[in-house]
């Protein structure tokens, strides 16, 4: 089921009502939560439950074992199991043909042709997203940092939690879990606060992410039929539809967390005025950058390895991390640019410093703040059209032709910044990303939020009713079929 | 909760009322067809005696100014491409609550072609097969629009239903939606509509009418399916619920194209009788049977189809026609005194037009042959034969009113069945003569008009000339002047 879908519009005020009238008795909200989240997923294609419930009982017996367990082998044992079936789930369903087509392409390296074809699988929505929630679980239990639950119910509603089942925030247990054991009672204001964000998060989606996938898919889909500029503008729109697409699904998830009385946690960060790598990782699918820090580079040893160690776990991190979002070369590129970066980023600190200094640029003013955000967007830019381009031919052709078709007058050339627009879709595409960095400015100064509960009724309802209007008129949806969420692929 | 559930019913209410307030912006208002609608829905609730349903054949067909100034009758005319019988049975649903008419006057165009998505209307599931003409949009939300888009999306119902969704992206062609906004707000739709009808005065060139003789017409699919029977029996069924008689007629079609069909368009037209003739309060009139079909000056140049759509002399014609049958077959406000509200009340009645001692004009001449000239002045001209064209030229004026700010027309009335009125306002001309007579700023008083001289019948016209103002007033003026058209 979409959040943007009129399916979604009719679930969720059901589930709202009858969740409150169960909320007090944890065991039947649990219960309620677990049928409601299974419904959800189920809506997409009920087959997949069982993938679902697979995970969730191996990973709650496997818990209980491994907390009874003290031999290390044994104990060993138990983990290789969740990690062979969550791992197994997830790298059959998604890796499996590009494995078969890699291996195929290696062959024909060397002059080998392959008669291999491959199968024809369905990837299920938000595995890469509960594979990891529920994996985080066992190794926790393993590493003795969370006791196991001794209640299936709550874990099965841990795991499928349907805000966050198919495109995160990837919760940890040790957060989400203990808040499916209280009680909530019904908090106007924190439901109040949950439905706005949800209204933020659609308007994202709809109003900034999908208009400006018209732009984007038209350039990355007929990459031959455009040159330097309207790649530059695809690219950047891009990076908009992403951040929008996905955050926005993250606002959605955790508004209607929310309005359930659940905390999930915080996913973006206003990524795109980072003024380093680093600190874009800091920024962007937090839950996910956090997720590879703690069970991935951390056990690969980490920073404390030694310098070269060091580059070469932060390297295979993100390659890894490419690799979790797509099966594809294109995914790997783009999170080995993100390594590479990283990497000269931390080898090359304290030169960069002794020189920032010596330029005046180590001041955190606005202009610097500028000048290195607008480096790191473009660094972040050309790694996005690995991201989204069909094909490394068409990502080096898009690179390619950003520097060498470069043509200034083409900036302000109707027929390049209208591509897959009408000029008011090009108005309203640019009026709301401007609009989206006013509020994302003050956002950080003071909860935006908060600050319109500040104000009259008057203008708290006008602004409300502005959102569902904007949505409503300027969304993206219907004829130009309703845009999934690009995480959900992942 | 509590709270929350009000506010939430609150907020719901108060966009739901936005919503619907704006929806019949989302729709294109500068056509006929939003026209046609909005115009139903201006009319005043249950002061309609007639309401005329059909496809664009009745739009081009029918004027329902001539009907009210001949029937003494206050009428509406609900038009939309292609409208097959089920749309017709939802837009007459959709009629009835809102007006309680004593005759529902339907067009057969739709039931008599022979065209499949006419005839199987409803596909096997038993919803309707036809989705490319978009009548139902123009309907305001209800019941009868959800039962009628249930029928046709039964898998997007809510999408379709609310035009503020369907055609949320109006906003993308700003030239469009100024143009559908000013339209909605500025204009009277049920005048809109007339002006486009009467906008058409081209007429069908000899080269078509030969395709038309030698096109092969597929003679078997004139039929009433059981389809339109279904929703026929439906409409019938209304007729005795909402008590109204029901009145069947088809607009003239070309007589080339009636000869070529003859046979097969009377035998459906013979079937639809039959199916009609058990009921008391139906009738049918059968225009073609009785004129033949018009010949080829009477309609709009189009593909050659069986799909004929009548010019602004078609439509003059054919609603003088359908008003004397309606005067001689209905008994309708007869003895009622009914304020003359529009042109054609003054035009088409019997009654002395007044003299404007401030409303001032003259018709100087017609085809380079004047009404005066010098010593010899005649309040007739006869138009040579050998004219095919109609040039018109004079000037009117009328004191206190702005000409930039006013529509000119003129208007030649052969008899009370044939009264041309020029569409639009007149091409504006210099007149040296009323400066020197009047004042300075009516220089631009002169006018003149062109057509084509086989757009009137032949006969002796009366010319009239018409002053309208920004605010709707009316002001005519008897010339006194004739033209003999031979």
């Amino acid at each position: 089921m979409l959040f943007n879908s009129l399916d979604f519009a009719i679930f969720f005020p059901i589930v709202f009502i009858l969740y409150w009238i169960v909320a007090k008795h944890i065991k039947t909200r649990n219960a309620f939560i677990l049928v409601a989240s299974y419904l959800f997923y189920g809506w997409w294609d009920w087959r997949f439950l069982f993938l679902i419930a697979i995970s969730t009982l191996v990973d709650f017996y496997v818990g209980k074992r491994l907390h009874k367990t003290e031999a290390n082998n044994k104990r060993k044992q138990l983990l290789l199991i969740s990690l062979f079936v969550n791992l197994g789930f997830l790298i059959y369903f998604k890796y499996t043909n590009f494995f078969i087509e890699t291996f195929v392409d290696s062959f024909r390296l060397f002059g080998k042709q392959l008669e291999v074809s491959t199968l024809n699988i369905i990837l299920p929505v938000g595995i890469s997203f509960y594979t990891f929630q529920t994996l985080s679980y066992t190794i926790d239990i393993y590493r003795k940092e969370l006791k196991p639950t001794n209640d299936l119910l709550a874990f099965g509603a841990f795991v499928s939690f349907f805000p966050q089942l198919v495109a995160g925030p990837i919760e940890r247990a040790s957060h989400l879990l203990p808040q499916f054991y209280k009680t909530y009672k019904f908090d106007y204001k924190l439901v109040k606060s949950g439905l706005l964000l949800m209204a933020f998060g659609l308007f994202k989606k709809m109003v900034i992410a999908d208009r400006a996938a018209l732009y984007v898919n038209e350039v990355y889909n007929n990459v031959d039929d455009y040159g330097g500029v309207g790649y530059i503008y695809a690219t950047i729109l891009f990076a908009f539809q992403i951040y929008c697409d996905f955050s926005g699904y993250s606002d959605i998830a955790i508004g209607l967390g929310r309005t359930m009385g659940f905390d999930l946690m915080k996913n973006f960060n206003s990524p795109y005025i980072s003024k380093s790598l680093t600190e874009f990782w800091r920024r962007w699918h937090i839950s996910l950058s956090t997720w590879f820090r703690d069970y991935v580079y951390i056990p690969l040893g980490g920073s404390k390895v030694g310098k070269f160690r060091t580059y070469a776990n932060l390297f295979i991190v993100f390659v890894v991390s490419g690799m979790w979002h797509g099966a594809a070369m294109t995914f790997i590129i783009w999170g080995a640019i993100h390594g590479v970066i990283l990497m000269i980023e931390k080898g090359s600190y304290k030169l960069r410093l002794r020189v920032f200094r010596k330029l005046g640029l180590h001041k955190n003013n606005f202009s610097n703040q500028l000048f290195f955000g607008l480096i790191i967007f473009i660094i972040v830019c050309v790694a996005w059209v690995f991201f989204r381009a069909n094909s490394l031919a068409d990502a080096w052709q898009i690179i390619y032709g950003m520097f060498t078709e470069f043509d200034a007058g083409k900036l302000f050339d109707k027929n390049t910044y209208l591509i897959g627009f009408k000029s008011n879709e090009f108005k309203v595409v640019g009026l709301s990303i401007l609009l989206l960095f006013v509020f994302e400015y003050f956002h950080r100064r003071f909860n935006a939020i908060k600050y319109i509960n500040l104000q009259s009724a008057i203008f708290r309802w006008s602004f409300y009713m502005f959102i569902v209007l904007s949505i409503v008129v300027f969304g993206v949806y219907g004829d130009r079929n309703i845009q999934e969420f690009i995480y959900f692929q992942f | 909760m509590k709270q929350l559930i009000i506010k939430s019913l609150i907020f719901i209410a108060l966009i739901s009322f936005i919503l619907l307030k704006i929806d019949p912006f989302f729709i294109d208002n500068s056509t006929w067809k939003a026209g046609s609608f909005n115009s139903f829905y201006e009319e005043e609730k249950n002061t309609s005696d007639i309401i005329f349903i059909g496809t664009s054949q009745l739009n081009d067909g029918i004027d329902t100014y001539i009907i009210d100034a001949k029937c003494n009758t206050n009428s509406v005319k609900i038009c939309g491409p292609g409208m097959n019988m089920a749309q017709t049975y939802f837009n007459l649903k959709e009629a009835l609550n809102r007006q309680s008419p004593k005759i529902v006057a339907i067009e057969t165009y739709s039931l008599i072609t022979p065209v499949d998505v006419f005839n199987n209307s409803i596909d096997d599931n038993g919803n309707m097969a036809l989705k490319s003409y978009k009548t139902e949009y123009y309907k305001r939300f209800g019941k009868a629009k959800q039962e009628e888009i249930c029928l046709i999306y039964p898998e997007d119902k809510v999408y379709h239903m609310f035009n503020f969704f369907r055609f949320h992206e109006g906003w993308t062609d700003d030239k469009q939606l100024s143009k559908s906004i000013m339209t909605k707000l500025s204009s009277d739709p049920k005048r809109f509509n007339q002006n486009l009808s009467r906008g058409a005065k081209t007429f069908i060139n000899q080269t078509q009418i030969h395709k038309f003789e030698n096109k092969n017409f597929d003679s078997d699919k004139y039929l009433i399916s059981d389809d339109e029977k279904l929703y026929l029996n439906k409409i019938i069924e209304l007729s005795r619920l909402y008590n109204f008689e029901l009145l069947f007629f088809k607009v003239p079609v070309l007589d080339v194209y009636y000869n070529n069909i003859a046979k097969r368009f009377n035998e459906s037209t013979d079937e639809l009788k039959t199916f009609l003739n058990k009921y008391d309060n139906i009738k049918h009139y059968d225009i073609n049977g009785e004129v033949g079909g018009y010949d080829r000056t009477h309609f709009k140049p189009d593909v050659v189809s069986n799909n004929q759509h009548l010019n602004y002399k078609g439509m003059i014609k054919t609603s003088s026609m359908l008003a004397k049958f309606i005067n001689s077959n209905y008994t309708l406000n007869k003895q009622q005194v009914r304020e003359a509200k529009t042109l054609e009340d003054i035009l088409y009645s019997n009654e002395k037009i007044e003299k404007d001692s401030v409303f001032f004009g003259d018709v100087s001449g017609i085809n380079h042959l004047k009404y005066s000239d010098g010593d010899n002045v005649t309040n007739t001209i006869v138009l040579p034969q050998d004219q095919t064209n109609i040039a018109i030229w004079g000037w009117m004026f009328k004191s206190g009113l702005n000409l930039k700010k006013s529509f000119r027309k003129i208007a030649l009335k052969k008899n009370n069945n044939f009264i041309f009125v020029s569409n639009g306002n007149l091409k504006r001309v210099k007149n040296s003569y009323v400066p020197n007579r009047f004042k300075q700023e009516f220089e631009q008083s002169g006018y003149s008009i062109y057509f084509n001289k086989k757009l009137l019948e032949k006969g002796k016209y009366k010319i009239y000339h018409i002053l309208e103002s920004n605010k709707g007033e009316m002001h005519i003026m008897d010339m006194q002047k004739w033209v003999i058209i031979e």
